[in-house]
């Protein structure tokens, strides 16, 4: 296990009777971490609150060894893409990054260099004089990645991403991501499980606030060995699998259908078993923490 | 001092800040002070009059006063501006009757008979004054209207002689406070609307030497402009304020928290380049008119300096107080709620009947002090030491707001401070 860069204890934190996080015990290692779980499990909230934008009630939080409660120290080694980014509308791309690297406490010469670098990186200096306001949303979000590596931080705290990026914009984005995780931490949150599947080594699942599974994308999928299957049925036969069934997958093809479902408790009277997918995998982890299970426990 | 210089850009370069520059020459153009509608010119003996001016005298105030109740209580109906508009008065019978008795008590002749009730006469008077019916007038609301015909003088009033200042201003304090304060007969008001007297030749040839001597020409100038920039400083300025601080939102916010720099640096620098912004448009101007006078007086007759030290001394406390409201209360709330704080806090100085004068007095925490004139040097150096106090105060209420908003932007940051206005927060979005 490579060293934690990132340690957090026993985190709690709630929004008047809503429980946000409940007991929250997780270790973020370098490289990229994958945080899954529906809308609303916490995971803005945790990402929030490791970024010093909430205050924990419960628990602990270190990053780097600096507890979160140190703030001014915190946000020297942190940077943050929130959910939905956003800057200054009337201020050109370059504007925008030169002032948020004054609001970094970075030099001149430092903003010219990591700014150049930096537009090239996410492929904007052809757009450097553009304004904020007229760019694509795939645009925005890499300038959004672009400004939380202005001072080279040690920890990428990216929130939603991708959400409303057309595909190609979502795997360039992702591929970015990737390209600068080197030698830092990047937590990715997103309940787009293929973009954790594509960039992530180590993930982790909540739900309710609370931890359903912690360990890398295989081991998740090795939880699910022997409880996905498919089958071909007729269009008549779907109202009836889905009943008895999770089904994740449905692919219609005229009169038939190809479903693939989870079946985790015994093998079912149709269909044969297949290799499940992260995406398998995290429905089963999620429907299972539905009927009280909990996979963490079992990893 | 970077951040500062980018704030300020991006402040001069808002549309918002175009318009409130706009609006301030605009202003200071249509009150005649940009440029200058007149010159100070020594005054010439045998001129038909040199201005009047206040006597204090209650000789003189006592008897004009209580003629000006009299007539006013005669119609029933009275000047007031009790919060700086202008607002007509009607009493009722019962109050009628008391206002009678004062009427009554300041006078030798009359009895007002009119709105007496049956068997209720003054006692301390001997004399009366009789109406007959058809001089009175009964009004659809009960009260009666004395009527005086065309081309003739209202009927005659007769202060009485034995009549003391005590007495008499607790007389009017009473009458003031039955028409519900800022009449002519408030304690404010009444030294300054009564008893006035013609100015001599002498004392305004003394002003005038005051003017030069210690005014230098520009001294008198620049007080009537801050005078009027005052007003306009004391408004505008929160607009800018709010429109920067409410361009964060838009999920732009938290990308200045978790960023390294101190809210204290933050709140600074866009503090202080906000007031830079306003002042320019003053300070320019301030500019042309020094260059204005060196053409009217010449260079060697004028306080080169006058028109900035008045405008860092004088205006530089109002714009920073009207700034800092709208950084304080936008940064608290997220909504344009400072526009309307300020509005009030302008209304209620500007036009809020006593003390708008400064010659009258300056209130400690009155945001615009006012000078309308062209020279009463006399009265300005009476009044400034209590306009010094004034604007140390008003410029610490400044600092003091900015202080909390740095305050709030910390809890903010930290995520310590919801404040929802107009609508309910949503926690399961922040999940």
């Amino acid at each position: 296990m490579p060293e934690s860069n990132i340690q957090i204890r026993n985190l709690s934190k709630s929004y008047g009777r809503k429980q946000a996080l409940c007991g929250l015990n997780l270790d973020i290692a370098s490289g990229m971490f994958g945080l899954l779980g529906r809308n609303g499990a916490g995971k803005t909230t945790l990402m929030k609150t490791i970024a010093t934008l909430l205050k924990k009630q419960e628990g602990d939080i270190a990053i780097c060894g600096v507890p979160v409660e140190k703030a001014a120290e915190i946000r020297k080694i942190i940077g943050y893409l929130p959910q939905d980014f956003n800057m200054y509308g009337s201020m050109t791309v370059s504007q925008a990054l030169d002032y948020l690297g004054v609001l970094s406490g970075m030099s001149k010469a430092q903003r010219y260099d990591r700014i150049s670098i930096l537009l090239k990186q996410v492929n904007l200096i052809e757009h450097s004089g553009k304004k904020v306001r007229l760019l694509s949303g795939g645009m925005k979000q890499r300038l959004g990645i672009a400004q939380a590596l202005l001072h080279d931080p040690k920890v990428l705290i990216v929130d939603e991403p991708t959400a409303g990026l057309d595909p190609e914009e979502r795997v360039r984005f992702r591929n970015l991501l990737c390209e600068v995780a080197e030698n830092k931490t990047v937590i990715l949150s997103t309940h787009i499980v293929g973009d954790v599947e594509a960039t992530c080594e180590e993930i982790a699942i909540l739900d309710d606030g609370r931890l359903l599974f912690g360990g890398t994308v295989s081991g998740l999928c090795n939880m699910a060995e022997g409880s996905v299957y498919t089958a071909e049925i007729t269009q008549n036969e779907l109202p009836k699998i889905r009943a008895a069934y999770t089904i994740t997958a449905t692919l219609s093809q005229g009169k038939s259908s190809t479903v693939r479902f989870l079946s985790p408790d015994s093998r079912p009277a149709i269909g044969k078993p297949v290799t499940p997918g992260a995406e398998d995998a995290y429905i089963l982890c999620l429907s299972k923490a539905g009927k009280g299970g909990n996979l963490h426990d079992a990893v | 001092m970077t951040l500062y210089r980018k704030e300020l850009g991006r402040v001069l370069k808002s549309l918002i800040f175009l318009l409130a520059a706009a609006g301030i020459v605009l202003f200071a153009y249509t009150q005649g002070v940009f440029p200058p509608h007149s010159t100070i010119t020594k005054p010439e003996p045998g001129a038909a009059s040199y201005g009047t001016k206040a006597s204090g005298d209650p000789a003189l105030i006592m008897p004009e006063a209580a003629e000006s109740l009299f007539v006013q209580y005669s119609v029933n109906q009275y000047t007031t501006y009790p919060s700086g508009f202008l607002k007509y008065v009607k009493l009722n019978q019962a109050d009628r009757v008391k206002m009678g008795e004062i009427i009554a008590e300041l006078s030798v002749d009359v009895i007002p008979d009119d709105v007496q009730e049956p068997g209720d006469v003054p006692a301390a008077n001997d004399g009366t004054l009789q109406i007959d019916g058809d001089s009175l007038q009964s009004n659809a609301d009960g009260s009666f209207q004395i009527i005086t015909p065309e081309g003739e003088m209202p009927i005659d009033f007769a202060f009485n002689p034995d009549m003391t200042w005590e007495r008499f201003s607790e007389l009017m304090a009473q009458a003031d406070a039955m028409l519900g304060g800022g009449s002519d007969f408030s304690e404010t008001w009444m030294n300054h609307r009564f008893g006035q007297i013609p100015v001599t030749y002498e004392e305004a040839l003394a002003d005038y030497e005051l003017t030069v001597s210690h005014d230098k020409m520009t001294g008198a100038h620049a007080r009537l402009f801050s005078d009027y920039m005052g007003i306009i400083l004391g408004l505008l300025p929160v607009f800018p304020a709010v429109f920067l601080c409410l361009s964060d939102r838009k999920n732009i916010a938290s990308m200045l928290y978790t960023r390294r720099i101190s809210s204290t640096r933050f709140i600074l620098a866009r503090f202080l380049a906000l007031v830079t912004a306003v002042m320019i448009p003053v300070l320019i101007m301030c500019a042309v008119l020094t260059g204005i006078h060196v053409a009217d007086y010449g260079l060697g007759n004028i306080d080169i300096l006058a028109y900035f030290k008045y405008a860092f001394f004088w205006m530089l406390p109002t714009a920073m107080a009207s700034t800092a409201v709208g950084l304080f209360f936008t940064t608290l709330t997220n909504t344009p709620v400072a526009i309307a704080i300020q509005l009030l806090w302008w209304f209620v100085d500007t036009l809020g009947g006593n003390g708008v004068y400064s010659f009258l007095g300056v209130r400690t925490l009155q945001v615009i002090p006012r000078h309308n004139a062209l020279g009463k040097t006399q009265a300005y150096l009476d009044y400034l030491p209590d306009l010094i106090q004034n604007r140390i105060w008003i410029a610490l209420i400044a600092v003091l707001l900015v202080a909390f908003t740095v305050f709030v932007f910390s809890a903010k940051r930290r995520g310590l401070l919801h404040v929802s206005v107009f609508k309910r927060s949503k926690v399961q979005s922040a999940i």
